[in-house]
């Protein structure tokens, strides 16, 4: 009688605990994660291999800024640190060339 | 390195009346990352090794045509999608006027050029736009391209 008595009060206690989780978590939802910004990933790595470099050739993709469309602008220095070169202060006088590209 | 002789020579045509500039990117094939046969260069981890790298480059490609560099969050690359390479042409106005193929094998600066012929590309090469462009702005102010 006493371990019928002890088994009951086991699976009414372990029932208790499970109820008390189950409120817990419900409580508590996790937040969704936050969409990965595809074209982000890359930015400030090093290309590791082939299958990072053409991951990231096809994420930018979608970027690519189309005939017609304002020009993004930005602000960067030049090689030897000495001047800034804005490309909306060319707008007015002159077109420019821009060509991307690095030594490898 | 072939190229830059292509690009110079568009630049020598134009660069009187269209600013031209190298924009200078992540290195796409570092010795410490996706190394190939020919890569000689560890991926410059600061602004400064950068900016010394960039400024190497445009003095052994010799060009004659200011080099800016692109800041080592790769923010201009990423707005641009324009690693590893491309070429792009900004109008008067501001907005973009050409906008070349993906490189490496759309780089495409003179009709000459073209880095593979598996390739076929559509449209104008560099040259051949700022060619059509211009000759037609030259056409309209009396002035020989």
């Amino acid at each position: 009688m006493r371990l019928i008595a002890l088994g009951g009060c086991t699976i009414v206690v372990a029932a208790a605990f499970t109820c008390l989780a189950v409120q817990g978590a419900e409580a508590k939802p996790k937040p969704d994660p936050a969409p990965p910004t595809r074209t982000d990933d890359f930015a400030g790595k090093t290309v590791k291999d082939r299958a990072t470099g053409l991951k990231l050739i096809d994420a930018r993709r979608k970027n690519v800024p189309k005939v017609g469309e304002m020009a993004p602008d930005f602000e960067l220095k030049t090689s030897d640190g000495k001047q800034s070169v804005k490309l909306s202060s060319f707008r007015g006088k002159q077109p420019v060339v821009l060509i991307f590209g690095s030594f490898t | 390195m072939r190229a830059s002789v292509d690009v110079n020579k568009v630049h020598q045509r134009f660069g009187e009346r269209v600013q031209f500039f190298q924009v200078y990117l992540r290195e796409a094939h570092p010795t410490d990352g996706w190394k190939m046969k020919n890569s000689k260069i560890k991926d410059p981890l600061t602004q400064l090794e950068r900016n010394l790298v960039a400024s190497q480059c445009g003095k052994q490609l010799k060009y004659k045509f200011p080099t800016i560099v692109d800041t080592m969050k790769d923010a201009t690359a990423v707005r641009w999608a324009a690693w590893p390479e491309r070429i792009f042409v900004i109008d008067v106005n501001g907005k973009i006027a050409y906008a070349g193929h993906q490189g490496p094998w759309g780089f495409w600066p003179t009709n000459r050029f073209k880095r593979s012929g598996r390739m076929k590309l559509k449209g104008d090469s560099l040259e051949a736009f700022l060619e059509k462009t211009l000759h037609e702005t030259s056409k309209d102010k009396n002035v020989e391209p």
